[in-house]
């Protein structure tokens, strides 16, 4: 698990997200839509993700599960070779 | 017949559709100008581009109009390849295409007599903004006196990224498997690897902090997203020649599907008085009256298979139509009279349809042969609004007679008349072949339980014949709870017969109309799952003039590539079995005749 990733995908929900609850209180596996992350929002989300780590996800990784929690998004990250995304 | 004095004057300002740039590619236009033939100076506007585009038609023909109102001639226009330009939406390399359209904008006001001193400003929003600041920045001297960056992307990758995302994170998700090699796919609309590349080109942030912008900038963006960096940092570099502002409203003008979209009032003041101010120590000079005229415009790429198009007003209201023609149409009509096809707006959008497809399939069409006109209904689009109602008021009770007076005035020379529609277009046709003769129906998607016109709504009628309208328990429950009242609403009508959508199309056809629907899933089964219709069902098929197709490669808005490129292909085989040429088709080889 690296909590450098994690910590740089809570920051960047904390900013870009718009969620309805504090990031802090979710687990990592919490669903980020229910906390009230909008389509759109996940849209900023995705391309502050591409931006930090100087990624683009592929079409097939553009749907809304890739960023439903921070595990998934980590995930992502990790399937992308972002280097700290992997466990 | 369809009357062609289409300049509309209201409130002192006169607002004229327009042609300008390359003579073998024109650019599509209206010019907004005070009625009494003078102007302190012009604006450019240009329009978001793909689905945003689509959203802020009525805003940037609200602000065209108001900057009319304050001595301006204002120009807002369509891009080469987009909205009812000349071109294809998806040919290679757009963006240096989309660069010169405004420059060609530019042009044409300074051609109309618009004073080269201080010289013309420029409104762009979204991707607009982006290409507008690049323009502005390309030359030694700024291209515009003011300029307006109104929630600019700040780079065309940006752009291009965010319509990625919302394409493959909304109703086309389980399509994406499917998904045509070799283009970038957004929300209705696809772009080729050239102009992907080109767009990572545009970069408001990049540009050279040397060369100003403008003599004076207006930079709005929104407050519920973080600006970014890259874009603010270039912004500094204006100095005093910079004014920042909040562009409120934009979520509900952009992030809602675009019959929903709302125009910011706030920001639309905020930018008229600046860009006035620009002008406001200038004394108005006079201006020509643009031209109205039609064009000779390729329905393929690089302008092949050509068609005569021009704009034309239809009955008491004055609805817009575009009309699309053959070029031979005087040889033809020898023959009898050439069919006409309608291509009706959907909801409150206006008349370029899903990924403008409505523009290109009536240019092709009529490069096969027939007249065609694509619609704007009362109060949507370019379309007047009754006195005393709302604008952009989807399934509006006067479309009935507006839809029945465009089919009227088509078949006053004894035409036959088809007429495709996607979700409330299927209905508004549908509707009208309940009242007058219509040929044939093509229904792409219809719904005809119409929740938001039931009983209660501003837009309830009674003289409906085409609608299921919900009773009202159930329309009151729907405005909370729309899958429960749908659920309910469905039950109900397996026992009250007399609601089922089925026999509205049974109704059609037995008044002489051929109709064909292809639907997805969700759509499709309206009409199929009451058990006691099924027989019904059944025999409509044997008829041979009802067709039913239930496809789940198209999606509900036909915003994905396969199912725009599927309604082609279904619609117009439709057309040629119902609505057949009595003339052999002019090839539609895209290299058979230049424009």
């Amino acid at each position: 698990m690296s909590s450098t990733v994690t910590d740089s995908i809570r920051a960047l929900l904390a900013e870009h997200a718009r969620l309805g609850v504090d990031v802090a209180s979710l687990s990592d596996t919490d669903d980020l839509y229910t906390a009230g992350m909008t389509s759109h929002a996940s849209v900023t989300v995705m391309l502050a993700c591409e931006d930090e780590w100087d990624v683009e996800f592929p079409q097939q990784m553009l749907k809304k599960s890739t960023f439903a929690s921070i595990a998934n998004i980590r995930a992502a990250l990790a399937e992308l070779e972002v280097e700290g995304a992997s466990a | 017949m369809l009357t062609a004095d289409v300049s509309r004057v209201e409130s002192g300002v006169t607002s004229t559709q327009v042609w300008f740039g390359p003579e073998d590619r024109p650019l599509w236009g209206w010019v907004s100008r005070p009625s009494d033939g003078t102007a302190r100076g012009g604006v450019v506007l240009c329009p978001p581009v793909g689905e945003e585009g689509r959203a802020a038609h009525r805003t940037f023909r609200r602000l065209a109009e108001a900057l009319a109102g304050r001595g301006l001639v204002a120009l807002r226009f369509d891009y080469d390849g987009t909205g009812d330009s000349a071109g294809l939406q998806d040919e290679p390399d757009r963006v240096e295409a989309w660069l010169a359209s405004i420059e060609a904008a530019r042009q044409h006001l300074l051609d109309l007599g618009v004073p080269a001193e201080p010289g013309v400003a420029a409104v762009g929003m979204r991707l607009g903004a982006t290409l507008a600041g690049v323009h502005a920045a390309a030359g030694e001297e700024p291209a515009f006196s003011s300029l307006v960056l109104w929630d600019p992307c700040v780079s065309g990758r940006t752009f291009l990224r965010e319509g990625e995302a919302l394409f493959g994170f909304g109703e086309n998700a389980d399509s994406a498997e499917g998904l045509e090699e070799g283009w970038r796919h957004t929300p209705g609309f696809q772009y080729d690897t050239a102009t992907a590349s080109g767009l990572r080109r545009v970069d408001l942030g990049k540009l050279p902090a040397t060369r100003p912008l403008a003599e004076r900038t207006l930079l709005l963006t929104r407050v519920d997203r973080p600006v970014a960096p890259a874009l603010s940092t270039r912004m500094q570099a204006e100095g005093e020649r910079l004014e920042t502002g909040a562009a409120d409203g934009q979520g509900q003008l952009l992030d809602v599907p675009p019959e929903l979209s709302v125009v910011p009032e706030a920001p639309l003041r905020r930018v008229v008085e600046f860009v006035a101010d620009g002008f406001a120590d200038q004394a108005p000079v006079p201006v020509k009256a643009p031209e109205e005229r039609a064009v000779v415009i390729g329905s393929e790429a690089d302008g092949g298979s050509p068609v005569r198009e021009r704009v034309a007003r239809s009955g008491p209201a004055r609805i817009v139509g575009i009309v699309d023609e053959p070029l031979d149409l005087a040889e033809r009509s020898a023959h009898g009279p050439v069919p006409w096809v309608v291509l009706v707006n959907v909801a409150a959008e206006h008349h370029i349809g899903p990924g403008r497809r409505w523009v290109e399939w009536a240019r092709r069409w009529a490069a096969q042969g027939y007249r065609v006109v694509r619609i704007d209904q009362s109060g949507v689009g370019d379309s007047p609004t009754p006195p005393g109602q709302a604008d952009d008021r989807a399934f509006a009770p006067e479309w009935i007679d507006d839809m029945r007076h465009l089919v009227t005035e088509l078949r006053a020379d004894g035409a036959r008349v088809g007429i495709v529609g996607l979700c409330s277009g299927s209905y508004s046709a549908l509707e009208v072949a309940m009242w007058e003769h219509v040929d044939a129906v093509f229904a792409i998607n219809p719904r005809l339980t119409l929740y938001p016109a039931a009983k209660g709504t501003a837009v309830y009628t009674d003289r409906r014949r085409a609608a299921a309208l919900p009773v009202a328990p159930i329309a009151r429950l729907a405005r909370h709870r729309r899958i429960l009242a749908g659920g309910i609403w469905r039950i109900y009508r397996e026992f009250a017969l007399w609601h089922a959508p089925l026999l509205i199309l049974w109704r059609v056809l037995r008044r002489g109309t051929a109709v064909e629907v292809i639907a997805c899933h969700d759509d499709a089964q309206h009409f199929t799952e009451v058990y006691a219709l099924r027989p019904l069902f059944w025999w409509m098929r044997r008829t041979g003039r009802f067709g039913f197709t239930d496809d789940d490669a198209i999606d509900h808005s036909l915003l994905s590539r396969r199912a725009q490129l599927l309604g082609y292909e279904r619609a117009t085989a439709f057309l040629s079995r119902q609505l057949p040429l009595t003339s052999p088709p002019r090839s539609s080889n895209p290299t058979a005749r230049k424009a």
